[in-house]
């Protein structure tokens, strides 16, 4: 027992002081943290003269305003009538009043003005597309009568209102001239029909610039016109009232709820309410507004907004709400209305703290927080929850989080539970992650797959052209309009129809429009759409492990249908059937299928919104298929029906292995064997093509295996003889082999030439009977004292060279098994890594650039944005996985900042947002060694400040060295490799991401090369490759299916690409001169039969001008004068042109 | 003071330029103004087997003895000279011999020879005539060529793989060479290693 108890201390205290490296840890990093937030609050301030100036004009509106003569009590009749003729409209919410059957009266007196919003509590920042300042016009009480919530009532009275001042305001600025450069339309309030607001902006002046135009600040100003505080009965516009009264067929039913409604007059009573509530909450804490900006920027770069989600946007949480519940959580906010925050906090320990909050606790479905604006209580997390995003104000009935959908506020918390794992890191300055990086930029960035949904008719599309979805009279109270009601509509399909496919839906309104003419009525009049939108765009973050699954299981089946039975039936119509599983069960369910381009996801989403919207809606998405596509299809049976994520054929190739490797094991040999490792690419499928049986013309075919004896003194102590006794030993295991296995197995002897300088490496490789192909070279203790001898005996302008040569064996031999361990472990918890990094390298390889890099450092640029995701999400998809890493290399400044991975599972599960206890934290690299890793790199740089010799510092735990891999790339392939993935990103952002611009992709651009030589092989190698073109029939396909190899293995040859050896040897030649590219993999870029090819070259920029004649240059050159000399091009052409000869097709100079 | 490069006959430092017309070929455009130039000059050596060499830089693609003999051999003919070539020393057109990662781990194999110590730069050899007076004919027919007119070029003929030759770099090696290459490095080594205790 004591010394358990001893034990239970000594771990005791080590957690303490982890505890307290932490703290400290974490200091440094606020410390950092609060100079980089300093700064950039600096940035974004408002310019002063920019204020001075829009608050001259604001001025001068107020007074304006009072000019704006009072009316008398008029019919709705009365109201239209008097502006017939006139140029304003009046902007009434749909349905319209009718003039007949209306018998209160519209009316206008002059309003009470007031500035509200960001502006006024001295919050606002700059934008570089401007902001808007909000005026708040309340309309006098006496308007009012009780009921006005009723029936649109109010909100008719207010158009009348609005329309009546922005007659008057119109001509106002007509007298005073000011229409030169004043624009005055109409808009909805944060996208809320219900509430229409007057927009003032100003227009660019050429001479006689008006003191007045504020032009140049950029702001606009919304004129917003509320109720007063308590008008109506608060409690009756609470979200579960019903406000809106229709008929009802059935006279006992119940009239649904009708929240948006209610939560638009209840919240145009409280504008000045809650300014008043955070003025004092800014009085209170000195960092309110800091926090309060980096909310703001926190938000704007992760695309939300206070504009309302139900009509498609992430909207209902913006600055406003953020600083309400900043307001709040200072006033409780826990179980027990414990203070969350203090005001004596940092700017960055309220926004964290808010943060924090957001991410770890519920305020939909398990609980709410309640608070009171008028600071009468403190506020309370309580364990309630209403299944909707709910901050409630039980001062004004208002539910702050109102505008949220469920949808927006799960992509928030998960958005906060992000940024709270980034905030927590102590390791990585995630500072541009949480306030630098607009991840809402480009949707195909930020979401796994997009899908526009074009209705029937596009935006002409009636309610009675939905055919399967009812939009009646309680729908359309509910929902307001048949925009709001077709998103939540699509959300809640797509939903439930994806389950646990999918983590999160979003929805948006394409072709929106957010203003209108004061001479219309509404955002869509005149433009002769019903609807105000063009089409409707799914964006969804995929859950890998569970999108290609085949099956959607829904209830067990029952004697006595359950409900949840019968709505999976009614949701799934014919789809849906009963299956007997495994375990017994028989269970109602949806049997989907996979194929090789298109996610099983998309399968679903058609049917869904077929069956739900209408089967004339079109679901459109040209980009997934098409990107897939360029996926090497493996002849491998029903292969076109296969799932990206599946990765069968490799492990076929596994299996295949295992039975060598225990024949190898068994074997008895003068030194047994004590490991055999495999270290080739498909044993963690990242090879480009599938491992298919028989397909040995693929490069990669044979998979490379390092065989380790047992330790022995007598190896040879000198490199050549070393080699000698290595393949003497391969002899044996080939003897053996062909002894007892002979019959299955076949083997034979290559050389090997990856270590450069030394010629003597012989590999065994062995055919083995399913089909693939091993080859094994041999690693004793004694090889890395050799290379190291070899650079210490040399003389000094060899050093370099032979650390090169040490390097590689390291790489080849020693590194390459832990990298192939960590990438195979890691593989089996990023599904979607597989498919991309071999898409990745179909991308290199269509650029020519694939032959020059290492396998191993493509698949750790490829692992960037699966392994350090912040602040996007892990990949969901393929063409998410690979523009993410496009757009990693196209911003990866290199010179300057390493790549440092941590080749751990990424920790997308967190819910709790904390790391204290999180058991995966002793694999992470800790602070030591990233700082480690950090002081690599700056040494590297300091010999090689431009990269001209290491462009990539690439490093992680198993490689703190960060060059294995890439040493010795030649400086134009890694500039090459940046420029062409800027030009990529760049146009995906300006042409999108489509079926033209995907093929562009591919495309290589010869036309930068200083010569290009076409070649065609005598032997098409697509077949013999194992690739199946998507094209092709599927019978004829089967019929072409390997299934031996030639009895003699010196025929293998013949099948091999002839163009890789000219390749090969043009680049030793001419290696001081010029730089030569070609596709690595014939068969995949070379054309319909796999038998074309180009070489490409770039004369390198110093042989471009005449040089001194001297006898050590190294160059094909031409006499110019008696002691100048320049690249002989013409030479270089011819010797090129004969090296190619029988495979010549065609020569480009330039 | 020279001005066109088309009639550099040497350069300044002693090298002779020694122009070969290129070929026609239908993949390229053709002119026959377009050469290959080798610099050439006589190699002054202590060493025994560098004696009576010419030292020659930029030599074609994929050329071996039996090629620069013929090509030589054919200006010979043009000015009626007598030259006898005998071997191309350290011609390491790929850079594959650059380090000899051998030596530089052991001394066991080193027979002291200057194969072993001696090289030249990339892209230059070492041609070997059998004695001192071929050694000067061909330079003086060299010169002779060098200041002829261009269009008495000698055209050079290019080697080229053919497309099995590149395959055959795929072939297996075969086991019995292999075997016997390796029992005779082997018994040579241990050889070495007793005579070396």
């Amino acid at each position: 027992t004591t010394t358990t108890g001893s034990k239970g201390q000594s771990s005791g205290t080590a957690a303490q002081d982890i505890h307290i490296i932490r703290e400290t840890a974490e200091l440094f990093k606020s410390n950092i943290f609060k100079l980089q937030i300093d700064e950039l609050l600096q940035q974004v301030k408002l310019k002063d003269s920019h204020i001075l100036k829009v608050e001259k004009f604001l001025h001068m509106l107020h007074d304006l305003i009072h000019e704006v003569p009072e009316w008398e009590p008029k019919t709705i009749a009365e109201a239209e009538s008097f502006f017939k003729g006139k140029v304003v409209r009046i902007p009434f919410v749909d349905p319209k009043p009718d003039p007949s059957s209306t018998n209160y009266k519209v009316d206008y007196k002059t309003p009470m003005i007031s500035l509200v919003g960001s502006f006024a509590l001295k919050a606002g920042i700059y934008q570089p597309h401007g902001s808007a300042i909000d005026v708040l016009l309340t309309m006098p009480e006496e308007l009012f009568e009780k009921k006005d919530f009723l029936n649109f009532r109010c909100l008719h009275k207010r158009s009348v209102y609005l329309a009546y001042f922005t007659h008057h305001l119109n001509i106002l600025f007509k007298r005073n001239k000011m229409d030169e450069f004043l624009q005055l339309e109409y808009s909805y309030f944060n996208n809320d029909t219900l509430l229409p607001i007057l927009k003032i902006s100003c227009k660019p002046q050429d001479s006689h610039i008006s003191d007045y135009n504020f032009y140049k600040t950029k702001f606009s100003i919304n004129l917003i016109i509320g109720f007063p505080y308590q008008i109506f009965d608060s409690k009756k516009l609470l979200p579960n009232r019903n406000c809106i009264r229709v008929a009802s067929n059935e006279p006992n039913q119940s009239l649904p709820a009708t929240p948006l409604y209610n939560f638009s007059i209840l919240s145009s009573t409280t504008y000045e309410t809650y300014l008043k509530y955070l003025h004092r909450a800014k009085k209170q804490t000195e960092s309110f507004v800091q926090a309060t900006t980096l909310g703001r920027l926190w938000l704007q770069q992760r695309g939300f907004s206070s504009k309302i989600a139900h009509s498609g946007t992430l909207g209902g949480f913006g600055t406003f709400e953020f600083a309400i519940l900043m307001a709040a959580l200072l006033n409780g906010g826990g179980n027990n209305g414990n203070k969350i925050l203090l005001h004596g906090f940092s700017s960055y320990q309220l926004f964290k703290g808010v943060i924090k909050y957001l991410a770890t606790m519920d305020l939909c479905n398990d609980g709410h927080l309640q608070f009171h604006s008028d600071n009468q209580s403190s506020s309370k997390y309580v364990e309630e929850g209403f299944q909707i995003p709910t901050l409630f104000d039980k001062t004004t009935k208002v539910n702050i989080l109102s505008k949220m959908s469920v949808s927006s506020y799960e992509i928030l918390k998960k958005s906060a539970q992000q940024t709270l794992t980034m905030l927590n890191d102590v390791v990585r300055d995630q500072f541009a992650n949480v306030f630098l990086t607009n991840i809402s930029r480009m949707d195909n960035f930020r979401y796994d797959i997009c899908y526009d949904v074009v209705l029937p008719n596009g935006g002409k599309t009636k309610p009675e052209e939905l055919t399967n979805s009812t939009f009646g009279p309680t729908e359309r109270i509910k929902f307001i309009t048949l925009e709001n009601f077709l998103v939540n509509k699509i959300a809640n399909v797509l939903k439930f129809a994806l389950g646990d496919r999918i983590h999160f839906v979003d929805v948006e309104l394409v072709g929106k429009r957010d203003t209108f003419p004061i001479s219309k009525r509404k955002a869509n009049s005149g433009t002769g759409n019903l609807l105000n939108f063009d089409l409707i765009r799914v964006k969804l973050l995929v859950n890998p492990s569970e999108s290609e699954k085949l099956v959607t299981r829904g209830p067990k089946h029952s004697e006595e249908p359950t409900p949840e039975a019968v709505h999976f039936k009614n949701f799934w119509g014919s789809k849906s059937s009963l299956r007997r599983f495994k375990d017994g069960s028989i269970t109602h369910c949806c049997v989907w299928s996979t194929s090789s381009t298109e996610p099983v996801i998309s399968s679903i989403v058609n049917f869904a919104l077929h069956k739900h919207l209408s089967e004339g809606t079109r679901i459109l998405n040209d980009r997934t298929k098409q990107l897939q596509s360029f996926l090497p299809l493996p002849n491998l049976p029903a292969s076109s029906k296969t799932s990206v994520l599946n990765l069968n054929s490799f492990y076929n190739l596994k299996r295949s292995f295992d039975d060598l490797y225990r024949i190898i094991f068994e074997m008895s040999l003068p030194l047994s064997v004590k490991s055999i490792l495999p270290v080739g690419q498909a044993f963690r499928y990242t090879s480009l093509c599938h491992p298919v049986p028989f397909a040995y013309s693929n490069p990669d075919f044979f998979q490379e295996v390092v065989l380790e004896f047992e330790t022995s003194p007598k190896w040879p102590d000198e490199i050549t003889s070393l080699e000698k006794a290595k393949t003497a030993f391969l002899l044996k295991i080939d003897e053996q082999l062909q002894a007892n296995h002979g019959d299955n197995y076949k083997s034979f002897f290559t050389r090997d030439e990856s270590i450069p300088y030394n010629l003597d490496v012989i590999l065994l490789n062995v055919l083995t009977p399913e089909g693939y192909g091993f080859k094994f070279r041999v690693l004793t203790e004694r090889d890395e004292i050799l290379y190291l001898r070899a650079i210490s005996n040399a003389k000094k302008d060899l050093v370099p060279e032979l650390e090169k040569t040490y390097m590689k064996f390291t790489s080849k031999y020693v590194a390459s098994v832990r990298h192939a361990r960590t990438l195979e472990t890691l593989s089996h918890s990023i599904p979607f890594f597989s498919p991309v990094v071999r898409l990745f390298k179909r991308w290199l390889d269509a650029h020519l650039l694939l032959d020059h890099l290492n396998e191993e450092l493509v698949e750790l640029i490829a692992l960037k944005p699966f392994v350090e995701s912040s602040p996007y999400s892990v990949p969901g998809s393929v063409e998410n996985g690979f523009l993410k890493v496009l757009k990693f290399l196209s911003q990866w400044n290199w010179k300057e900042e390493p790549l440092i991975l941590d080749l751990v599972k990424p920790d997308e599960e967190l819910e709790s947002g904390s790391t204290d206890e999180d058991p995966k934290s002793t694999e992470k690299m800790n602070l030591g060694q990233f700082k480690g890793i950090q002081a690599n790199f700056q040494n590297l740089r300091k010999t090689d400040p431009n990269g001209m010799h290491v462009q990539f510092f690439v490093a992680s735990k198993i490689d703190p060295s960060g060059i294995l891999y890439s040493s010795g790339i030649p400086l134009p392939i890694a500039t090459r490799l940046t420029a062409l993935s800027k030009v990529a990103v760049n146009l995906l952002q300006t042409h999108g991401f489509n079926k033209q611009t995907i093929d562009l992709l591919f495309t290589p651009a010869l036309k930068d090369y200083d010569f290009v030589v076409h070649l065609k092989s005598p032997s098409p190698l697509k077949i013999s490759s194992g690739i199946l073109d998507s094209s092709e029939f599927k019978n004829l396909a089967n019929d072409k299916l390997l299934n031996s190899f030639p009895s003699d293995t010196s025929s293998l040859s013949r099948k091999m690409d002839p163009t890789y050896q000219l390749v090969k040897y043009l680049n030793m030649k001419y290696k001081n001169s010029v730089i030569f590219f070609s596709h690595r993999y014939m068969a995949v870029n070379g054309g319909e039969k796999g038998d074309r090819n180009v070489i490409t070259g770039l004369i390198k920029p110093f042989f471009k001008k005449p040089q001194k004649f001297r006898v050590n240059m190294d160059y094909n050159s031409k006499p110019i004068d008696e002691q100048t000399v320049e690249l002989n091009r013409d030479a270089i052409f011819h010797e090129i042109a004969a090296f190619c000869s029988e495979l010549l097709v065609k020569f480009d100079t330039d | 003071m020279v001005a066109k490069g088309e009639s550099v006959h040497s350069m300044k430092n002693g090298f002779l330029v020694v122009p070969f017309r290129l070929p026609v070929t239908r993949f390229l455009p053709g002119d026959e103004s377009k050469h290959h130039y080798m610099f050439v000059k006589k190699h002054q050596s202590k060493v025994q087997e560098e004696q009576s060499c010419l030292f020659v830089v930029n030599i074609p693609l994929l050329t071996g003895l039996e090629t620069l003999k013929s090509a030589f051999n054919k200006i010979f003919a043009q000015y009626d000279t007598v030259s006898h070539i005998e071997d191309l020393l350290y011609h390491d057109e790929f850079g594959l011999r650059e380090v000899d990662l051998s030596r530089l781990t052991s001394d066991l194999l080193s027979t002291g020879t200057p194969e072993e110590t001696r090289f030249t730069p990339r892209n230059t050899a070492l041609l070997k005539f059998v004695d001192e007076a071929s050694v000067n004919n061909c330079l003086s027919a060299l010169r002779k060529y060098s200041q002829s007119d261009k269009s008495k070029s000698i055209e050079w003929e290019y080697t080229s793989p053919s497309v099995s030759a590149l395959l055959d770099f795929y072939k297996p090696l075969p086991k019995d060479y292999l075997k016997e290459d390796i029992a005779e490095h082997m018994s040579i080594f241990e050889q070495r290693e007793q005579q070396a205790q």
